[in-house]
């Protein structure tokens, strides 16, 4: 499985519930993540194009999962997060370290 | 026996002395507190205005509208119109803009919200008759801003031609409104700063930033029941200091009222700011407390750090000429870093509280930008 944040989300992911705003980070985890990650085995996420992404987002989307019952080492093991512009490298780490400190 | 009755008669005296001390500092504080209370009930006085010939509420704008140079005046009379303007009673009034000779990016934003405010709860607009006497320069900023979006103005063609012939080495973007925490609404503000000096840099750091801005009035704020629950957000461009502010403002309860007090010494110091009523705050250092230590009114260990990791990141990350400035209520603080790598805090107490937060990134635009234009 493969989602593009940019293309089938959003390129402005901003907030962390629902009532946040249009495109939170539970709304990524509940409608993009979770059946995502419940259809096949590896998933990749491809994160750049975006206008960046909040940390309430990330920690929603990434560490939400582990807080739903999700085992930390096989999201690791099965996510994986991929970009073209160097500029995002920083977020493949923020978004390992909110699935680690969840 | 003798010495006892004089010693006595010394001691009478002294209590006395003392008594009347008391009686004299107990009057003066309460005279201080009368004064401080007909100020808040009676924030204009009644004037004659003789275009619509009555007594109106009338609300005279200080020469500068600035935060950094005239916050006293500029809340004050910024605050004096929100009262006012929230209250229940309903009679003309006039807000004078016509002393305005100075208006900062940060003023014009407190400004538009104000006005915004008053438009959205008595859902009619504020008519401008004097529009034309404003000082030149200040009504280009606040028309670039979006303010007379707020207005009904007459003769507005005429207003149109002389604001688009006058020049500046100052440009306002317009201002976006929003109550839920809407990452488009910057892409918009965002593109349009890019159109005029190019690409931002670090701009997915920015985005960052302010993302976690609209969330953090979204979750903290406002209270549940409240009637008003918006941010505003613009930015302006100085081609004289070449320097970029982007900026973001709610009317909520403020960082510091929406933290957990942890330490003793806090408790005590907010125990005394409710005791004494004197103006003791220590905002600045609540809101410092919030960056550094990553408070959150949720109390959950996973939130709480967007102060930190998202909102000062650009400034910390940046190589330096740039300012994160936090206005909170009484509290302000400054974070900034210059060119050398150094970095430094600035926290400061103001007399007059802004009754909301507002957040500002401040930054140089790139060089090859500019050349490129």
């Amino acid at each position: 499985m493969k989602i593009y944040v940019a293309k089938d989300f959003s390129t402005a992911p901003t907030g962390r519930f629902y009532g946040d705003g249009p495109y939170s980070g539970e709304r990524f985890r509940e409608e993009l993540l979770i059946p995502a990650l419940d259809s096949g085995d590896k998933l990749e996420i491809k994160i750049d194009d975006t206008s960046g992404y909040g940390s309430s987002f990330l920690e929603e989307a990434f560490g939400g999962l582990v807080r739903k019952g999700y085992n930390k080492r096989d999201l690791l093991d099965r996510i994986m997060i991929t970009y073209k512009d160097e500029d995002f490298a920083f977020y493949k780490e923020l978004i390992q370290s909110y699935i680690n400190e969840a | 026996m003798l010495v006892r009755f004089v010693n006595q008669g010394k001691r009478e005296v002294y209590l006395r002395h003392q008594k009347k001390l008391a009686f004299k500092s107990a009057v003066q504080r309460k005279e201080k507190r009368a004064r401080k209370a007909a100020r808040y009930r009676n924030p204009a006085k009644l004037v004659y205005e003789p275009r619509i010939d009555r007594k109106v509420r009338y609300f005279p704008c200080p020469k500068a509208l600035n935060l950094s140079r005239n916050y006293d005046e500029t809340i004050k009379f910024l605050m004096n119109f929100r009262r006012w303007g929230d209250g229940a009673r309903r009679s003309n009034f006039y807000v004078d803009l016509r002393p305005l000779q100075e208006i900062s990016p940060a003023g014009a934003l407190l400004l538009v919200a104000e006005f915004y405010r008053w438009v959205k709860i008595h859902r009619k607009r504020i008519k401008a008759f004097d529009a034309v006497d404003w000082d030149p320069s200040v009504r280009k900023l606040l028309h670039d801003m979006g303010f007379f979006s707020l207005l009904s103005i007459p003769n507005r063609s005429e207003l149109d031609a002389d604001i688009s012939n006058a020049q500046g080495n100052m440009v306002f973007m317009p201002f976006y409104v929003s109550s839920s925490a809407d990452g488009s609404q910057f892409e918009k503000l965002r593109d349009l700063i890019e159109e005029k000096v190019g690409r931002i840099k670090s701009r997915l750091v920015l985005f960052q930033g302010v993302s976690e801005a609209m969330t953090n009035v979204v979750h903290h704020a406002y209270p549940e029941r409240v009637r008003f629950n918006c941010w505003w957000m613009s930015a302006s461009i100085n081609f004289d200091s070449s320097t970029i502010t982007v900026m973001i403002l709610d009317h909520g309860v403020g960082i510091p009222r929406t933290l957990p007090r942890k330490a003793k010494l806090e408790l005590v110091r907010n125990f005394l700011k409710v005791a004494t009523l004197d103006g003791f705050s220590d905002d600045a250092r609540m809101i410092e407390a919030a960056i550094a230590l990553g408070r959150s009114s949720t109390g959950q260990v996973n939130r709480g750090h967007g102060l930190y990791r998202d909102i000062q990141k650009y400034v910390r990350d940046s190589s330096g000429n740039s300012r994160l400035r936090i206005h909170s209520n009484r509290g302000s603080y400054i974070y900034s870093k210059s060119s050398d790598g150094s970095s430094r805090s600035d926290l400061n107490n103001f007399a007059a509280s802004l009754e909301g937060t507002f957040v500002e990134w401040k930054f140089k635009i790139p060089v090859e930008s500019l050349e490129q234009k």
